[in-house]
C-alpha cells in the first residue's frame, strides 16, 4: 500500500505544475466566454446585462463547452506528458521492483483523478454563467444534474480509452526505439494512422453494430421538454438513448491496450 | 552468484558484447574496467535487468534477470536522474516506499556523511552533491547486490573521496556484492577484491586484486597496461 501511495504521490507531484496549467485553461475558456459576451452586449454601457441570460447569449457558453468535451483527449495529454518525462530517465523509473501494471496503473490513476477535478472546476465555472438566473433553474436542476452525470461518464469513458491508447503508443515506440533507433517515430506515426484507420472501418460494420448496440439505455430529461422547439426545427432534447454495449466495448479496449503496454514495458522495453 | 552465459548484446547494428562468459561471486568488491564503449555499462545493466541479451543468459542468484530483479539488486547508473521536485529527504522517502530494503536509518547516517542538506531541492544540488546523493540512495538499501556505474564520473577529486568513503563504510561484504566500473582506478584499487578488464565487448582478462599485489607485486594500473599492451586490439 505504501508503495502505491508513493508511486501516486510521486506521480502527481510530477504533473503539479502541468495539472495547474489545466485548471487554468478552463479558467481561461471561461473569462473568453465572458469576453465575448461583454463584446455581444456591452459591459460598461449595459452593467445589469451582464448577469443576464439572454435567448441569444448562448455564445457565453461556447468556450466553456468546448473546453469540457476537449476533456475527453485530457488523459491522453496527461498520461503522455508524464510518460514523456519518465522517458528521459527510463532507468530511474523501470528500475523499480513493481509490476508494470502498477507503474503505468499509477499514471492512469492520476490522470483520472486530474480529469476528475478538472471536470467539476469545469462545471463549476459553467454554473456560475447561470448563477443570475438560478431562481428560473429550480425545476431543471435534477435534469441538468442529470445531463452534467451522463456528460461526464462519457468524456471519462472516452478519455480513458484515448489515454491508453496514446499509452500503447508511447510504449510500442520505446520497443521500437531499441530495435530500429530513428525510424522509430516514423514507424510509430504509420502504426497510429492504421490503427485509427481500422477502428474506424471496424466501427462501420455491422459486427461493431451488433456487439455494441446492446442493452439500451433511455435518458430522458422531460423538464427540457420546452426545449425541443429551438427556431422552429424539433429537436429531442429532452431524451437521448445509449447502449451498455457501448460502455463494455470502451472497457474490454482499455483493458487490453493496457495490458499490452504493461507486457511490452515489462517483456520488450529497454533502456 | 552472477553469472554471464555465452552473452551478446547488440544494440540496434552496433555489437556491445560477444559472447562472453563469467561468474562474479559473492561478497567481493569486483571492479570491471575498461575503455569507453567497451561494454562495461551494458554488462551492468543487463544485471540490473534493464537490457535483455540478444543472445545468452545473465542470471542472478540462478535466476534468470528482467526488470524486477531490482528487489535484488540496486542499480546506480552512469547518468545523472533524478526527480527534480523532492528534497534530499523527500527523495530518501520515496525510494523508502518502493524498496522493502530500504533502511530510512541507514540513509540518513550515509546522508549526513555524505554532509548533505535534507531540505535542499535536489534539481538544486551540485553535480557532486547528486552523485553523493545516488551514493545514499544505493546504500541503503539492504539489498545483495550493489551495480554502481561511473560512481565517480565529473565527480571532483573531494567528493570522490568521499564517495570511496562511504563504500567502505556502509558495505557490508558477509551479505554484499559490488560491481562497479570507473575509469579512477588508482582511487578504487584498495576496495576492489577482483578485476574484469573487457574491450571491445569482449572480456580480455580477470585478476584477483590481492594475489596481483602480492605474487606479482604489480598496482592495478600496471598490470592493465599490460594487459592492454598484450591484448588484440
Amino acid at each position: 500500500m505504501d508503495s502505491w501511495m508513493g508511486l501516486l504521490k510521486k506521480d502527481f507531484l510530477l504533473m503539479k505544475n502541468r495539472f495547474l496549467v489545466f485548471l487554468m485553461l478552463d479558467l481561461l475558456a471561461f473569462g473568453l466566454g465572458w469576453y465575448l459576451h461583454i463584446k455581444e452586449i456591452g459591459f460598461l454601457n449595459n452593467p445589469s446585462l451582464n448577469w443576464v441570460m439572454n435567448e441569444n447569449d448562448f455564445i457565453k457558453l461556447i468556450p466553456l463547452a468546448i473546453a469540457i468535451g476537449l476533456h475527453v483527449l485530457f488523459i491522453s495529454f496527461y498520461v503522455f506528458m508524464s510518460l514523456r518525462k519518465e522517458g528521459k530517465q527510463l532507468h530511474l523509473w523501470l528500475h523499480n521492483p513493481q509490476s508494470a501494471y502498477v507503474l503505468l496503473g499509477s499514471k492512469v490513476v492520476n490522470g483520472l483523478i486530474a480529469l476528475i477535478i478538472s471536470l467539476i472546476f469545469s462545471f463549476f465555472l459553467f454554473f456560475m454563467y447561470f448563477l443570475p438566473i438560478l431562481s428560473e433553474l429550480g425545476p431543471h436542476i435534477g435534469d441538468l444534474t442529470k445531463l452534467i452525470m451522463y456528460a461526464s461518464t462519457n468524456i471519462i469513458f472516452a478519455s480513458l480509452v484515448i489515454g491508453s491508447a496514446i499509452l500503447f503508443f508511447w510504449v510500442l515506440y520505446h520497443v521500437f526505439k531499441s530495435r530500429i533507433g530513428k525510424w522509430s517515430l516514423l514507424v510509430i506515426l504509420i502504426v497510429m494512422i492504421l490503427f485509427i484507420w481500422g477502428m474506424s472501418n471496424f466501427q462501420a460494420t455491422d459486427i461493431y453494430n451488433n456487439l455494441v448496440l446492446r442493452g439500451e439505455i433511455n435518458i430522458e430529461f422531460p423538464s427540457f421538454e420546452a426545449l425541443n422547439f429551438v427556431e422552429s426545427n424539433v429537436m429531442d432534447v429532452d431524451q437521448g438513448e445509449d447502449f451498455v454495449g457501448l460502455y463494455v466495448f470502451n472497457v474490454l479496449i482499455f483493458a487490453v491496450l493496457f495490458v499490452l503496454s504493461a507486457w511490452m514495458i515489462e517483456k520488450k522495453v529497454e533502456v | 552468484m552472477i553469472t554471464f552465459e555465452n552473452v551478446s548484446k547488440t544494440y540496434i547494428t552496433q555489437k556491445a558484447l560477444k559472447d562472453i562468459n563469467i561468474e562474479l561471486p559473492k561478497g567481493k568488491i569486483i571492479g570491471i574496467i575498461g575503455e569507453n564503449g567497451s561494454g562495461k555499462s551494458t554488462m551492468l545493466k543487463l544485471i540490473a535487468g534493464l537490457i535483455r541479451p540478444t543472445k545468452g543468459f545473465v542470471k542472478v542468484n540462478d535466476i534468470q534477470t528482467n526488470r524486477r530483479v531490482s528487489e535484488i539488486v540496486t542499480y546506480l547508473s552512469e547518468l545523472d536522474a533524478y526527480y527534480a521536485m523532492y528534497t534530499v529527504k523527500q527523495t530518501m522517502d520515496f525510494f523508502a516506499t518502493q524498496y522493502k530494503d530500504f533502511d530510512l536509518e541507514k540513509a540518513n547516517q550515509i546522508m549526513k556523511f555524505m554532509k548533505l542538506e535534507p531540505s535542499q531541492k535536489v534539481k538544486n544540488l551540485s553535480k557532486g552533491n547528486r552523485g553523493r546523493l545516488k551514493i545514499v540512495l544505493s546504500l541503503a538499501r539492504d539489498v545483495p547486490y550493489i551495480i554502481l556505474d561511473e560512481p565517480f564520473s565529473g565527480l571532483d577529486p573531494m567528493v570522490r573521496e568521499s564517495v570511496v568513503k562511504g563504500l567502505l563504510s556502509y558495505i557490508d561484504l558477509e551479505k554484499q556484492t559490488v560491481i562497479i566500473t570507473t575509469h579512477e582506478i588508482q582511487e578504487v584499487e584498495a576496495l576492489l577484491d577482483m578485476i574484469v578488464v573487457i574491450r571491445n565487448g569482449q572480456i580480455i582478462d580477470t585478476k584477483s586484486v590481492e594475489k596481483l599485489h602480492e605474487q606479482e607485486q604489480m598496482s592495478v594500473v600496471e598490470w592493465l597496461k599490460n594487459v592492454y599492451e598484450n591484448a588484440p586490439a
